[in-house]
């Protein structure tokens, strides 16, 4: 999957998903998806980049993105860990 | 000088963000890579109560992710 896409699969789930929305500011933006698009280069999927693939395939899918925390997280913080994701006000 | 632990995964903007920082200040650190260091990965949840990255150790005080305001607070620089 290039950037353009995995940028557009996050803006479609930030669309779908109530209460969250994609982060405004581009550049967090810009640098979570070019993590996620070296990760999926190097371990074959969009692992979130601010968490460690483990090499467990059973237990790495939770941290693809958008990764099983991200609801709660936003819930309790205003955001996901990596800021990808952020509160729909 | 008081001891700063950077846990860091590959890709990780956010890592990237802390260790600029940090050498920006010339703060010296000691990186540990979690995603190749199954021990070090435990010792951040343990430290940390959760997995994601970055996490720096300020002498024994715990900043998860990037955030600024509070690593000068512990390095206690403006």
């Amino acid at each position: 999957m290039s950037e353009e896409e995995l940028r557009n699969k996050a803006k479609e789930y930030a669309e779908k998903e109530p209460g969250l929305k994609l982060n405004p500011n581009d550049n967090i933006v810009n640098a979570i998806v070019m993590g996620l698009a070296r990760n999926q280069e190097k371990y074959g999927a969009a692992y979130c980049p601010c968490r460690p693939v483990t090499g467990n395939k059973e237990e790495d899918k939770k941290i693809i993105c958008p990764c099983i925390y991200n609801k709660d997280e936003i819930e309790k913080d205003g955001h996901c860990h990596c800021r990808l994701f952020v509160k729909e006000e | 000088m008081v001891d700063i632990i950077v846990y860091t995964a590959p890709n990780c903007p956010w890592c990237d963000r802390v260790k600029e920082f940090l050498a920006g200040k010339k703060a010296k650190f000691k990186e540990i890579n979690v995603a190749e260091n199954e021990k070090a990965a435990k010792e951040m949840m343990q430290k940390s109560g959760q997995m994601g990255v970055p996490v720096t150790d300020i002498g024994g005080k715990i900043v998860v992710g990037f955030n600024e305001s509070q690593l000068k607070k512990l390095l206690k620089i403006k």
